[in-house]
């Protein structure tokens, strides 16, 4: 007798159950998101998708015919005033393995970039959630791709890679091309932007879009095109690549 | 039965599992009593709780969590020495993230039962074992995180040992269980947990009595995926002071707070105090 009371009691808690869990209600509200973006973008003319020809400062004309760079990480600054950052020149980074961490101020996700692709059709880069404030700046890293890097090309294996080029250069005052292929794998300096307007993010402002834009026009300005395989040259190539970030 | 046999019943009120993954305090007390059992008692009694908790950096990837609760419970004693009891909790939490965004929630959560055996007892003392589990009673939401959920959806069976010294109007009780989660929503698997509980209360007259208790809770980090969460695990202890009064026979209220004294939580978690009411009614 006793154990049947007790039955019952074990099936009213569990029908209970059963209808208090149908009856489950839960509520999402979306809160800040910051989404960044990044396209390839000439600093003079647009120039079409496919092959991309321009010239340097110094007047030597470019043909890129493959071009991919590997941004490994974007991160939201709130403080602009410290006295890392400033423009780092001539200087590389020991190479670093480890994924950059997911923050709430942090994309953590490496993305390959087709520099060939057109023009201001930005490639989303992935999503942040930060706290509100004022944000100054924005930190970008590039570093070798791994598997869990977005947007890998198919035509070049873009593993262990940060910057793999391929094109010709026509020198001042001849008219051959010359033929080449640059296959980085080092880590510069991180590129620090700071943002022409301060992003406040608060209450009522919860988006907002960042878009980085690639200024690949500006790579090859200074460089010795006949010292192109020494390492000082592909170093100073690099400073050009994570400078043209803006 | 007597008013003063009703306090020494009941003057202990549980702690809560103030959480589905924090557990303290020992919540066979109120629902079994501590004291020998007399065969066919039925023990009702409802517990309302209000918490916070905070994990992370603030500024940075703050989480906080407003939970709110209510947990039935009913207890039968088949025996001087079984006791058997079931608890089922209605719960609402809050969900706040640094980005402003919020996730809410009301469902029931898991369920738990409990088995009390005492093993020797006489006039002042008596010890004995428990033995229980969680139930996964909560029903999943598909797009809130794991705190937000009414429960972990876990099975998470517990075992341990309690000890009564009792003089009236003092009385002592001490326990400590163990607790070992399986995994549940979302892949998610609690850390194995040891929870202690010591207490002792006088009974100031007849319908009002006073208890002081340290609850204690260690426990090893969760995990998601088998990735462990570094805002997770580690010891806690709680300063516990409730007042117990009895309103008329058979029916007792209980208002009490758990202070958080020990705060040796792992990476960026704190817990704030902890606000308790409950009613018990014994037919």
């Amino acid at each position: 007798m006793i154990f049947n009371k007790f039955l019952i009691l074990i099936i009213f808690m569990g029908f209970l159950s059963a209808c208090g869990g149908g009856g489950s209600s839960g509520n999402v509200q979306e809160g800040i998101t910051v989404s960044f973006y990044a396209a390839p973008h000439s600093t003079l003319q647009t120039i079409p998708a496919g092959n991309k020809t321009f010239r340097t400062t110094e007047g030597v004309q470019i043909t890129l015919k493959k071009a991919f760079l590997v941004i490994w990480s974007v991160k939201l600054e709130s403080d602009c005033r410290s006295s890392n950052f400033v423009k780092w020149f001539d200087w590389l980074i020991p190479q670093a393995v480890a994924h950059a961490p997911e923050t709430p101020t942090q994309l953590g996700v490496p993305n390959v970039i087709n520099i060939l692709a057109e023009e201001g059709n930005s490639l989303k880069l992935g999503d942040i959630y930060p706290a509100p404030a004022t944000y100054c700046g924005v930190t970008t890293e590039l570093m070798k791709a791994d598997e869990d890097t977005q947007h890998l090309p198919t035509e070049i294996n873009m593993l262990n890679r940060v910057l793999y080029l391929e094109g010709e250069y026509v020198p001042l005052g001849r008219n051959e091309a010359i033929p080449f292929v640059i296959d980085l794998s080092k880590t510069p300096r991180p590129q620090q932007i700071r943002l022409s307007v301060p992003l406040i993010l608060s209450e009522v402002k919860r988006t907002a879009q960042i878009n980085l834009q690639i200024h690949y026009d500006r790579w090859f300005d200074g460089v010795d095109f006949n010292a192109l395989s020494e390492e000082n040259q592909k170093d100073f190539l690099l400073n050009n690549i994570t400078r043209s970030i803006q | 039965m007597s008013l003063k046999i009703l306090i020494i019943y009941f003057i202990f009120i549980p702690s809560s599992f103030a959480c589905s993954t924090c557990m303290v305090g020992d919540p066979t007390l109120s629902l079994m009593g501590t004291e020998k059992s007399f065969e066919g008692r039925w023990r009702f009694s409802a517990d309302y709780l209000s918490r916070k908790e905070k994990t992370g950096l603030e500024h940075f990837n703050r989480t906080q969590l407003t939970e709110q609760r209510l947990t039935f419970g009913m207890s039968r004693a088949f025996s001087e020495k079984l006791n058997l009891s079931m608890r089922l909790p209605i719960v609402h939490k809050q969900l706040q993230f640094v980005n402003l965004a919020e996730q809410t929630h009301n469902g029931i959560g898991d369920m738990d039962f409990s088995i009390k055996w005492t093993t020797s007892h006489d006039v002042r003392h008596s010890w004995g074992f428990l033995a229980g589990s969680k139930l996964p009673t909560a029903q999943k939401i598909n797009n809130l995180d794991i705190d937000g959920q009414s429960g972990t959806g876990a099975f998470v069976p517990n075992i341990g040992l309690w000890y009564g010294f009792y003089q009236y109007p003092y009385f002592l009780y001490a326990s400590g269980i163990y607790h070992y989660a399986f995994e549940g929503f979302d892949n998610f698997k609690a850390g194995e947990a040891i929870v202690s509980t010591l207490a002792g209360q006088v009974a100031l007259n007849h319908s009002l009595a006073f208890q002081l208790a340290l609850e204690t809770r260690w426990s090893a980090p969760n995990q998601t995926n088998n990735q462990t969460d570094p805002d997770s695990g580690g010891t806690l202890g709680f300063f516990s002071p409730k007042l117990i009064y009895s309103i008329m026979p058979d029916v007792l209220i209980n208002v009490g707070v758990q202070i958080p004294v020990i705060k040796s939580l792992k990476g960026h978690h704190q817990e704030e105090t902890t606000l308790q009411i409950g009613v018990i009614y014994d037919f």
